[in-house]
């Protein structure tokens, strides 16, 4: 009877056992760090992070996060504030509360309404097509 | 009835703080700078640098730090290389193995743990310390392996 299947949600997740590993947590009030991160799958961020950020898979910028840095990656969704180069091979998105500040290097942009850009965009497409001279590149504010 | 709240309180703050400041999930990742933490760190990738931990530092089983560490306790499953300064408590698990120099009042190593370098014990108040000629400080060389 002991053994007997719950159905209350105490049964383990499978889903979150069979999940990839949790490689480095930081827990508590602050955390600021510099340096060079290559990081092969994702990483979301709610500190203050500057350098050179290398993503293989989603980089998440949370409400309380706060990057300065280079940074390439698949896909980025930003909801908190970053500052710097990012270069992203997949989608970025600037939610509501996120702001940004640099050059975006993608080919598919989403700013949600109140989300903050200050920058350049630059389509990865278009420099495959033509001479950089060519490149679609656009100057945009938004602030909603 | 309101200090009954006020306690209550504690904890559903410290819920709040669970939610971790940085996660990094996947099969590997190496991350090389300067690292100030207030709280605590959990690492099972490659760190190296400077790491500044408020409370508790711990490498995992597959961590491999190489640093230069100040914290107040460190727990060590994994390798660690560098010069640590713990205010509190140094724990060489089982599986840890750490090369370099260790500064704490409290160091265990587990059956299995192993550690070769320096122990410093920062016990001694500073000026009893300097006083004492250097062949009496409380310095002793460790060489673990099992």
């Amino acid at each position: 009877m002991l053994n007997r299947p719950t159905q209350n949600g105490f049964v383990p997740d499978p889903g979150r056992l069979s999940g990839p590993a949790t490689l480095l947590t930081i827990t508590g009030q602050t955390a600021r760090m510099h340096g060079r991160f290559d990081i092969a799958d994702s990483l979301h961020v709610e500190c203050e992070m500057g350098g050179e950020l290398v993503v293989g898979g989603q980089l998440v910028i949370g409400e309380k996060g706060e990057v300065n840095a280079d940074v390439h990656t698949v896909d980025a969704i930003i909801q908190g504030s970053y500052a710097g180069n990012l270069v992203a091979t997949g989608t970025v998105e600037i939610t509501a509360t996120g702001r940004v500040t640099g050059n975006i290097e993608t080919d598919s942009l989403v700013i949600s309404k109140g989300g903050f850009f200050n920058g350049n965009v630059l389509r990865t497409r278009a420099q495959q097509a033509g001479s950089p001279a060519v490149v679609d590149e656009e100057r945009l504010t938004a602030a909603l | 009835m309101e200090y009954t709240q006020t306690f209550t309180d504690v904890p559903r703050i410290d819920a709040r703080d669970a939610t971790p400041l940085l996660s990094v999930v996947g099969t590997s990742a190496r991350l090389q700078g300067t690292f100030e933490i207030a709280e605590a760190i959990t690492i099972e990738c490659q760190v190296g640098g400077e790491l500044t931990v408020g409370s508790r530092l711990v490498i995992g089983q597959s961590g491999v730090v190489t640093a230069d560490v100040r914290t107040v306790d460190a727990v060590i499953h994994g390798h660690y290389e560098g010069n640590l300064i713990a205010t509190g408590n140094v724990e060489i698990a089982a599986t840890g193995h750490v090369m370099g120099n260790i500064q704490t009042d409290s160091l265990v190593i587990a059956k299995g743990g192993f550690f070769n370098g320096n122990v410093a014990s920062s016990g001694a108040a500073p000026a009893a310390k300097a006083a004492r000629s250097i062949h009496l400080l409380e310095e002793r060389r460790a060489s673990v392996a099992r």
